[in-house]
């Protein structure tokens, strides 16, 4: 059973990875922890539904592409909305967080009020496939969500590596002002950043959608991926990777565990919450994040 | 500017006076006469909503047909309907409303047991009877120190039943020697049907081989399900809605585990089958009614016949019985208040409603001898088939 | 009308609330994003007193209180401690709210998740009302004394605060409590206005409900958070079937208001005679909107045209508003001469309590130079010892040598100037010496006392007072309070006192502080700006203003870090003569850091010049004008070739 727990830990945990890069991939760059990235994870999931149950019958890769670039879009208008009027103007970074829940809060019940609360299934992919290895299980969408959020990342990763946007997203990284003194247009470095992390999200939308179900308080789930990210260390890629994963490690063995007796499963978000406060606390950065000293 | 303003001004007073002097549509006043006012609180939206339209739709039906026979006490019923989206802090927010400001004179619904508990207080200290249409956990009527709820009623059947029926079935027709159990935590009805399951199996020489929970909202129980499947249980039951349900069958197969689904009537939307797939194919769940009976086809005809879809049961049934109840109730009361209702609501014997003869327990507050179905999915013919009528041997 | 009191009663208790969080978050300037959670211990343990064990309602809620305030300060402590950055403090609150909330649904007394109905009803309009006005008396009166200056000043400067000696751990859990115990108090007020509590009511939007009335009412008044928690739980009411709208328009309202006007309704203000017309306008679009469904439907009823009535509405609306509003400025107008003589009567009112009450809180020691103060230094004896030294100091920022190693002595009351080209380290030796950054070698005596591992409220409390190179006021306060908030320490009452403004103790104390406060204004020649925000002083004033702060403080040794920046001539001539003569009545030991060579030359009788961290020369000014590494430093090594 022990290794179940850990297949299923991992499988959680590769959703959070997924949402936890597009997390960390913003905050490198601008600094701040952007909320409604679980709002438009959410949305990439609706995008398709629509396109595969409800207005159309796209089938399931080209439904994937479609949300990842709707998703994208999304995220970048999202980013020329609430974002750039306070990146330009120097905002401290808690602002753009508050703008950022209003924006979540915002389109989750813009959901709720509009498509309404019902609950939503994609067509199942794969059908019902697993693989036996013995006595364990594994679900082939878990698989390919897997290989196809591990190619994504690698092809991020060459993005960022080898071409020019990705090398001027780099050191954006470091230095915003720096970059825009040396020519680069700040506002569509911005917005190209967003719709990566965007696209990145409408892919972990749709994984959620299959795996599990379409429905408006999705985003919450994202708070979950967020943890992963700060233990990770907020910031860095690999980190978001490695804490999310952790995360669902983590979270998988506390639901089968007991402490006297008692089952914890129901703690168990208590104890993901618990990781973050105390994280936070004691070293912010995680465990590949940078450190960041307001000047004085 | 100011000129643009000015006269921006005077072409709007313009327009206003033509539109007064427009002819106008005569809207028919409609004569207020008096009625009686009942209250419906249901779950228009969210997960819940399939069984709450349908309910909506039943309970119409069954107040015109008492119009149409002339009303109670010589006046026309109204149902003033408000959404509590089955949700505990909204139902309360609704159950003022119709209390306060509506003035009705009993409730009909709701359709959660944790639902109807949450608004006990509400028209239990405004003696404002309420008849829980699908309300299934027994503390809904009935207080921790055995004395009854006094103005909480129910048309359905409750848990302890319902638990046994679905463990003696396990037991005897899917002939289960082991079960686990997989409940949602936050919900009365999930926590104690699972119990009730538990108690019955075990006393009926099964044995349970694992009982996890999860939090409400829940999504993956892969973990809890990694334990379940440890114990290699014939049986799983899944005593939760459908949404959590359709999940916990889903991840369960995809786990490798084999056993046979079984559940409450939680599981009776048609969504079921849209959520779950092919994971549901052949499992059971205990129903308060099923499509197929033969004396509640008359009723299903003109369901159809008047909406085009089929009723989604158990609820619509339960709210067309309440509704024949609180009008039989009213009648022998004599008036509308709320202690002379009380009392006759206690007192109804071999009333003759939809599903059979009504009869209540006044120390209860609860039917007596209410049957129960079990049904089948069957996911490829998107339906769920009737499978038989189950009287516990007790 | 059970209606009307149902809106009502909801506005009282997210008020309470409300008025907490705007403690916290508005004037303290620490966003929380959990106080659902605290609001959730109040509504929780009032509710299991009065339904399990018939405890009385008042002791109840107090109770619930106390225990909000404990759990606060169990919370409070770890997290203010690691002085995280605003927006990891926030996700950390975050955290908490949830983790109570999962706790709370595994609490199986209350039925956990489940839910507890049948709490009695004992909110009623009264108290509910009672308990707001009560509520925003003792806000009020807390924010006028020391206590809330402090916080205040944390607020706008954390910084600054400290450099004036306000500790912010204590502070800062002060306000937590506060804030704690009133949404504690709303949550119990709550549970037994609805009679069903379940977990998941105290939910992250709940806390979000909360924070966005604080941002989008102004952080900085009270008046602004209870007006826009007013309207977020009236105007979703008036429009009664786009209730899952209401949340759709907060959202909105948060990204617009943080983006175009981060000041919100109110910004620093409260409600006084001069904003009277916005909040009658606020009421106005209100009373407006509640009539736009009633309208629309009478006109449709009778004259069944549905653009038309559409017209009317919006018009009644805007006719209402504008009147309002009109209303709102005739009233203020009318009241003018009102005010003026409701505020000289008041003045002669406590003027005339303060006098009747006697001679309380008159002199206090003022500590001077040769009395002794509280942290235990060693007197001096003779005169010239040194009163500050400076021995083998270091510091580096990652590979960076900032301060190489520097060692100095000070003589008392001598007026030491500090110069050194740009880098040099001048500024850090100063944040060494203040205690900003830890040393990373060397040792700083004061007055014989090893201050080396001192903090910076020690620091202050030894007698070191410093000014900023980048000035570091208290913006949005005014001059006179920026000047009151260095005077903490004088302010002799306790907090108890100052909630209720005890007339005995606070009014004598607070005009003592103001009248010592003018008194160091009028040393810097500021005693007519006194009652201007401090933001709006034009630059040199500012300085000025930051000097007169430093001195309430009873330094014994003055920083002044570049106080002629950004002067033109005139400006400085008039800082030389206010720095001679500080240094010569208030006889002060003096650093002075400074660009402006004719002002060190004219004020110094002794220059330290420092390059890369480390001392290149010491002298007189004469001597150091003609030191060749000096000009070499100042002037570059091929430029002095040239210059030689």
């Amino acid at each position: 059973m022990f290794i179940q727990t850990i297949i299923t830990g991992l499988s959680i945990g590769s959703v959070y990875a997924l949402m936890a890069v597009g997390y960390s991939l913003v905050f490198s760059v601008l600094n701040f922890s952007n909320f409604a990235h679980g709002a438009i994870i959410t949305l990439g999931a609706y995008i398709a539904w629509a396109l595969m149950v409800h207005y159309l019958q796209v089938p399931f890769f080209p439904a994937l592409l479609l949300s990842m670039g709707g998703a994208g879009i999304l995220a970048f208008l999202n980013e020329r909305i609430a974002y750039s009027t306070l990146r330009r103007r120097r905002a401290p970074s808690l602002y753009l967080m508050i703008s950022a829940m209003g924006v979540a809060i915002s389109l989750q019940n813009l959901l709720y009020a509009t498509i309404g609360a019902k609950l939503y299934a994609l067509p199942p992919v794969f059908a019902m496939d697993v693989v036996h290895i013995g006595e364990l299980t594994i679900s082939k969408m878990d698989i390919f969500a897997f290989v196809f959020s591990a190619l994504t990342i690698a092809v991020l990763h060459q993005i960022l590596i080898r071409t020019k946007v990705g090398v001027a997203i780099r050191a954006a990284a470091h230095d915003m002002e720096m970059v825009s003194v040396l020519g680069v247009n700040l506002d569509v470095l911005v917005g190209v950043l967003f719709f990566i992390a965007g696209s990145l999200g409408g892919m972990a939308g749709v994984f959620m959608g299959v795996k599990y179900m379409v429905y408006p308080s999705m985003g919450w789930i994202t708070n979950k991926a967020y943890i992963g990210a700060v233990i990770g260390g907020l910031g860095s890629l690999p980190g978001a990777i490695v804490g999310g994963l952790l995360l669902g490690l983590l979270e998988a063995l506390v639901s089968v565990s007991s402490l006297g007796g008692t089952s914890l499963s129901t703690y168990r978000d208590v104890f993901s919450f618990g990781i973050l406060v105390i994280l936070l606390i004691f070293k912010p950065t995680g465990f590949f994040g940078r450190h960041v000293e307001d000047k004085l | 500017m100011k000129r643009i303003g000015t006269m921006l001004v005077v072409a709007l007073l313009v327009w206003a006076v033509l539109g007064a002097c427009k002819p106008a549509e005569k809207k028919a006043a409609a004569a207020k006469e008096e009625t009686i006012k009942i209250g419906h609180t249901v779950a228009l939206t969210g997960p819940s909503a399939t069984w709450g339209q349908s309910e909506a739709n039943a309970l119409k039906m069954a107040i015109e047909k008492i119009n149409a026979g002339g009303g109670v006490l010589g006046k026309k019923l109204e149902v003033i309907a408000y959404d509590n989206r089955a949700d505990r802090v909204e139902a309360v927010n609704v159950a003022k409303r119709l209390i306060e400001q509506d003035k009705v004179v009993a409730i009909i619904g709701p359709a959660q047991s944790g639902v109807t508990n949450a608004i006990r207080e509400v028209n239990n200290s405004a003696k404002v009877p309420v008849i829980a249409t699908t309300a299934t956990n027994p503390k809904v009527t009935v207080k921790d120190d055995g004395s009854v709820v006094p103005f909480t009623f129910r048309v359905c059947f409750i848990d302890p039943f319902q638990g046994t029926v679905a463990a003696q079935f396990a037991l005897k027709d899917l002939k289960a020697k082991t079960a686990a159990v997989l409940y949602d935590v936050g919900d009365d009805y999930s926590q104690f049907l699972a119990k009730y399951f538990v108690e019955a199996f075990t006393k009926g020489g099964g044995k349970i081989t694992a009982n996890e929970a999860f939090r409400s909202g829940e999504l993956d129980f892969r973990a809890q399900l990694g334990k379940i499947k440890t114990g290699k249980p014939d049986v799983l039951f899944l005593p939760t809605m459908q949404k959590e349900a359709a999940l916990a069958a889903k991840q369960a197969r995809d786990l490798g585990i084999t056993a046979t689904f079984l559940g409450g009537d939680g599981w009776a939307s048609p969504d079921l089958i849209d959520l779950a797939g092919p994971a549901m194919e052949g499992a059971y769940f205990v129903n308060i009614a099923a499509l197929e009976d033969p004396a509640i086809q008359d009723f299903i005809k003109e369901y159809k016949e008047r909406f085009k879809e089929d009723p989604v049961l158990p609820n619509p049934l339960m709210a067309y019985d309440a509704a024949l109840w609180l009008a039989d109730a009213l009648k022998r009361a004599g008036s509308t208040d709320g202690e002379k209702l009380k009392a006759a609501l206690e007192n109804t014997k071999d009333l003759p409603v939809l599903t059979g003869k009504l009869t209540i327990d006044p120390a209860t507050h609860n039917p007596l001898n209410k049957p129960a179905t079990i049904q089948q999915v069957k996911v490829k013919d998107k339906k769920f088939i009737y499978v038989k009528t189950f009287v516990t041997t007790d | 009308m059970a209606y009307l009191e149902a809106i009502l009663i909801n506005v009282a208790i997210y008020a309470i609330a409300t008025l907490g969080l705007a403690i916290f978050t508005g004037y303290t300037g620490l966003f929380s994003l959990g106080h659902a959670a605290f609001m959730a211990v109040g509504a929780y343990t009032a509710s299991i007193l009065t339904y399990f064990y018939k405890v009385p309602f008042f002791a109840a809620l107090s109770l619930g209180v106390i225990l909000s305030v404990l759990v606060s300060f169990l919370i409070g402590y770890p997290t203010l401690r690691a002085r995280l950055r605003s927006d990891y403090f926030a996700i950390a609150t975050l955290g908490f709210g949830e983790a109570v909330k999962v706790i709370l649904e595994n609490f199986d007394l209350t039925q956990g998740a489940r839910g507890l109905p049948g709490i009695p009803k004992f909110s009623t309009l009264g108290n509910t009302y009672l308990l707001l006005v009560l509520a925003i008396i003792l806000c009020r009166n807390f924010l006028k004394t020391t206590y809330g200056r402090k916080i205040i000043a944390i607020g706008q400067d954390p910084v600054a605060a400290e450099m004036i000696g306000i500790p912010l751990l204590p502070n800062q859990l002060l306000s937590l409590g506060i804030s704690a115990g009133l949404a504690g108090l709303a949550g119990g007020l709550l549970a037994h206005y609805t009679t069903f509590i379940q977990p998941s009511i105290f939910s992250m939007d709940l806390s979000s409900l909360v924070t966005a009335g604080v941002v989008c009412g102004g952080m900085g008044s009270l008046t602004g958070p209870v007006t826009a928690v007013a309207l977020f739980v009236i105007i979703p009411e008036l429009f009664r079937g786009f209730a899952l709208w209401r949340l759709v328009f907060y959202g909105m309202l948060l990204v617009i208001i943080i983006n175009w006007r981060p000041k919100g309704l109110f910004g620093y203000e409260e409600l006084n005679r001069k904003n009277l017309p916005k909040l009658f306008s606020i009421a106005g679009i209100t009373g407006g909107l509640s009539l736009f469904m009633p309208t629309y439907r009478w006109v449709i009823e009778s004259r069944g045209y549905e653009m038309f009535a559409l017209f009317v509405a919006g018009a009644v609306v805007g006719a209402v508003t504008v009147l309002f509003g009109l209303l709102g400025k005739g009233l203020s107008l009318a009241l003018a001469p009102v005010a003026e003589r409701y505020h000289s009567l008041r003045d002669r009112l406590s003027e005339k309590l303060a006098s009747s009450f006697g001679d309380i809180g008159t002199a206090p020691s003022y500590p001077t130079i040769e009395g002794a103060d509280s942290n235990g230094l060693k007197e001096n004896e003779a005169i010239r010892e040194p009163i500050l030294e400076v021995r083998e100091l270091r510091k580096n920022f990652g590979g960076v040598v900032a301060v190489d190693g520097l060692s100095f002595k000070l003589s008392e009351v001598e007026l030491l100037g500090l110069i050194g080209p740009n880098g040099s380290g001048k500024t850090t030796v100063f944040n060494l010496i203040s205690s900003v950054y830890p040393v990373d070698g060397g040792t700083i005596l004061f007055r014989g006392t090893d201050i080396t591992p001192w903090g910076p409220t020690e620091v202050v409390v030894a007698g070191i007072a410093r000014t900023f190179q980048n000035i570091r006021l208290f913006s949005s306060m005014t001059v006179l309070e920026n000047v009151q908030a260095a005077l903490h320490r004088e302010g002799t009452y306790s907090l108890v006192e100052g909630f209720l403004q005890w007339p005995k103790t606070v009014p004598q104390v607070e005009r003592r502080l103001r009248d010592e406060s003018r008194r160091l204004l009028s040393i810097v020649g500021l005693e007519r700006e006194a009652d201007r925000r401090a933001s709006t002083l034009p630059y040199g004033l500012q300085r000025k203003l930051e000097i007169a702060r430093a001195l309430a403080l009873r330094p014994k040794l003055l920083l002044l870090d570049e106080p002629a920046a950004g002067m033109n001539p005139r400006e400085a001539t008039e800082l030389v003569e206010l720095i001679k003569r500080i240094h010569r009545d208030e006889r002060l030991s003096i650093i002075l850091i400074e660009h402006h060579m004719d002002v060190v030359m004219s004020l110094c009788r002794r220059i330290l010049v420092l390059n890369f961290g480390r001392l290149i020369a010491s002298g007189t000014p004469e001597q150091i004008q003609k030191d060749p590494l000096v000009l070499q430093a100042y002037l570059g090594e091929k430029a002095y070739a040239v210059v030689r």
